[in-house]
């Protein structure tokens, strides 16, 4: 049935749905809402939500819980964000699945509670210590913010990896007309989890090899999926992109207002399309590398200081990329977009 | 189709919901719609606005962008949002609370007694329907029924008894704007 | 004695362990074996070993393990337990890890009543790092960080964690214990089982601090000590029962009595 919902709520309601039934967070703004939901609807379906007195300690319950089997989550913004990074690094080496939503805010430091996309290198660039990465992805729409956490989960145990849900005040705060897949993702294989040795030898969920020649073996071990990944679980879409001589870049929020920035410019007869990234990591270069076929100018745009258009330009070496970005939870208006699009179709942009 | 509107008004006017009765009503007449709320400090200060957007094809910025309409719930809303309505917007003020000042004139300028009209009605807390109705009556831009079909989705069961009285305040603000247009 | 009265728990590997000689994490881990076998509980039990010397702990026990992060131990634990309630779920964590970088963690699970079991290991210095100065470390005790002796006006007092955890309301069963003789080695060993029993029981989280000795870190032969434990930790650690929940309410007074645990009883 469809129905209307906002988009931090879309994400709770859906991971519930996804079999979702263990909760450990800690309050922050802009997502909160998404916690109080889970506190409202876990229990009726025999879930468990734990308000946890830190940042620190809910992403490691989430370890706990992940370790012992559990379909787990956690939400929050940038600042908390940055606390559960330990634990964050901690589940990449030790492989457990889980979700982890981050409701973008204004940074750095605690910087405002308003909407922005100032978290992409923490998030894509793995965030915690040592060498790793986790699928990031990053919904438009509030469908897509409950097609994203299904998606996370069956990521997250098919490859056993922590993934995130990289979103923003706005996405989180907006309402739209939704539908919820069907069926709940298919549990992962778990055959290590540690839920008590009966009957079979013991497991350990660690992180620790203090041989360097074992802690190799586990980095390479870890490569390998990050490369399968890439190969394998890319996502983006393309709008308005036929016979565009102009390819905007945007993700999230961005994306959305771009998308409306096309329309007007379509209208007015500018050749302009659109390239929106879904999953943020693995970044998907094939795709945009297409979508840049024969178009002549790329124009990033971001909410933060440049962030995506590092990845927009290593995918495109050679390319002349402008970018457009506003920060400290200003959100960027079609009209600007708009502005830049026709400077760059002016040459004015360097 | 692409019709942006702004609610604003004060915290416990009914703006949010207004806008989300509105956007529900958009659904049921399988539109695309977006509802944005403003949030943050200024949730606790005092104000609240939303945008609505309904269109056929899929949206875009659900952020104001290009407003169609303007439904004014204060002085303070008129005063901060005016300056950026297009000509020609179709502005409806709650002219119980808000005084139209001369460049409201440029406007498609609907002044709805909503508070008056609600009371008179019987449901004085139902100033938000009232307006909302005026809005639907002034453009047309969804059914009355589809409305009435969003009052009940959107009022929880405990507070069912309350969807008549708000359909009766919605159908009486639709009314006073049709007169308004006639005239 | 017959030999057979020293046999390995069945829940522990056939490793040899890696700590120091004198280091009280050998009986520390021995009792919390013992137990686990006495209640029959392998193969239901999951352990959290905690970033310190005991970090190794799953190389020795022969059941599940999860490794949590620094001081965090209680926060997995509470993660394991809520996902398996019916597990038998306990930590193993040393001074720094419990009191300092984890405190936020064990005082919560404490004050959540998480049901879980927490072997604490005080012995008043950072082991692993090289005999760094602990939230327990005694007022003037030389460490590595405190070449001049602990100066309690620079770097504050030590915790007190089994006093602190008893003003909560959420623990069944707070104890503190030392493994500086024979005799406290078997106290030690019913406080542990007792603790195990409580989260059985359902009764809500229970702790053991248990004294130890650092010979290695401390300078000392294993012998003295055991001997400084006696004299120095267990005067500013009194050892006694601070809680006790399975207590009849008549005698929990006197359980909860500190001066019950005063060194003197030792003679």
């Amino acid at each position: 049935m469809r129905q209307m919902m906002k988009g931090n709520e879309a994400i709770a309601e859906a991971a519930m749905r996804a079999g979702c039934r263990f909760f450990f967070g800690y309050p922050i703004t802009p997502q909160t809402e998404l916690m109080e939901y889970l506190a409202r609807r876990l229990p009726e379906v025999g879930g468990t939500f734990l308000q946890a007195e830190s940042e620190v300690a809910a992403i490691n319950m989430v370890y706990g819980a992940a370790g012992a089997g559990g379909r787990v989550m956690t939400s929050s913004s940038g600042p908390g964000i940055c606390l559960k990074q330990e634990g964050i690094s901690f589940l990449a080496s030790a492989e457990l699945p889980c979700l982890i939503v981050n409701v973008m805010r204004g940074g750095p430091g605690l910087g405002t509670i308003q909407p922005s996309q100032g978290d992409y290198f923490q998030a894509t660039r793995g965030g915690g210590n040592g060498d790793y990465y986790l699928p990031v992805l990053s919904p438009s729409s509030v469908q897509e913010m409950a097609d994203l956490a299904y998606k996370a989960f069956e990521l997250a145990e098919r490859y056993r990896t922590p993934v995130m849900l990289l979103t923003d005040g706005v996405m989180g705060q907006m309402m739209e007309p939704l539908d919820f897949p069907d069926s709940p993702p298919v549990p992962g294989e778990k055959s290590w989890i540690t839920d008590g040795c009966k009957n079979r030898s013991r497991r350990l969920v660690k992180t620790l090899y203090l041989d360097p020649a074992d802690l190799e073996a586990h980095n390479r071990h870890l490569q390998e999926k990050f490369e399968q990944l890439r190969a394998s679980e890319t996502m983006s879409e393309t709008y308005a992109a036929d016979g565009a001589e102009l390819l905007i870049v945007a993700f999230g929020i961005c994306a959305r207002v771009a998308r409306t920035a096309v329309d007007n410019l379509r209208a007015e007869g500018f050749p302009v399309g659109l390239f929106r990234p879904i999953s943020l990591w693995p970044f998907p270069a094939a795709s945009l590398q297409n979508a840049a076929e024969g178009v002549k100018s790329l124009l990033a745009v971001e909410l933060n200081a440049g962030q995506m258009v590092e990845d927009v330009r290593m995918a495109l070496p050679g390319r002349k990329v402008d970018f457009y970005g506003r920060m400290g939870g200003v959100v960027i208006s079609a009209t600007e977009i708009e502005a830049e699009a026709r400077k760059v179709f002016a040459g004015g942009v360097s | 189709m692409y019709h942006q509107v702004l609610i604003a008004g004060f915290g416990g006017q009914g703006v949010l919901s207004c806008g989300q009765i509105l956007a529900l009503a958009g659904m049921i007449e399988n539109r695309n719609v977006t509802w944005m709320p403003s949030y943050g400090p200024e949730q606790r200060g005092g104000t609240a606005r939303c945008v609505v957007t309904l269109a056929d094809r899929p949206i875009g910025s659900p952020l104001a962008e290009r407003l169609s309409a303007a439904l004014i719930f204060n002085q303070p809303s008129l005063a901060k949002f005016l300056p950026q309505l297009g000509d020609g917007t179709l502005l409806i003020l709650n002219s119980c609370i808000v005084q139209a000042t001369p460049a409201c004139h440029q406007h498609a300028l609907y002044q709805v007694p909503a508070d008056t009209i609600a009371r008179n009605a019987g449901f004085a807390r139902s100033g938000n329907m009232v307006m909302l109705g005026a809005y639907v009556g002034a453009s047309g831009i969804v059914s009355v029924e589809s409305v009435h079909e969003a009052i009940g989705k959107y009022l929880p069961p405990a507070k069912a008894h309350l969807a008549d009285a708000n359909r009766r305040a919605l159908d009486a603000g639709l009314h006073y704007a049709r007169e308004l247009k006639a005239a | 004695m017959s030999r057979n009265a020293f046999v390995r728990p069945a829940c522990m590997t056939s490793a040899r362990t890696h700590y120091c000689p004198g280091c009280g994490h050998g009986i520390a881990h021995r009792l919390v074996a013992e137990t686990i076998d006495e209640l029959e509980i392998r193969e239901r039990t999951v352990g959290v070993a905690a970033v310190g010397c005991s970090i190794l702990i799953y190389n020795y026990f022969d059941i599940d393990m999860q490794e949590a992060a620094h001081g965090r131990a209680p926060a997995v634990a509470t993660g394991i337990k809520r996902v398996l309630p019916d597990r038998i779920v306990f930590t193993y964590q040393g001074d720094g890890d419990l009191a300092s970088i984890g405190l936020a963690e064990i005082v919560h699970a404490a004050a959540r009543g998480e049901n879980i079991t927490v072997v604490f290991v005080n012995n008043a210095n950072y082991g692993m790092t090289g005999g760094q100065m602990a939230p327990t470390t005694l007022p003037g005790q030389k460490t590595t960080t405190t070449p001049r002796g602990r100066n309690v006006h620079l770097a504050g007092h030590p915790l007190r964690m089994a006093e602190l955890l008893a003003t909560l309301d959420g623990p069944s069963y707070l104890a503190r214990v030392s493994l500086h003789n024979p005799v406290e080695v078997a106290r030690a060993k019913k406080s542990i089982r007792k603790a195990f029993q409580c989260q059985l029981l359902g009764m809500g989280f229970s702790m053991v601090e248990v004294l130890s000795s650092c010979p290695n870190n401390w300078g000392m032969e294993p012998a003295k000590a055991l001997e400084w434990v006696e004299k120095n930790m267990v005067p500013y650690y009194p050892l006694g029962v601070f809680r006790d929940a399975m207590a009849p309410a008549s005698s929990r007074e006197v359980t909860e009595n500190r001066d019950e645990s005063s060194p003197k009883r030792e003679g």
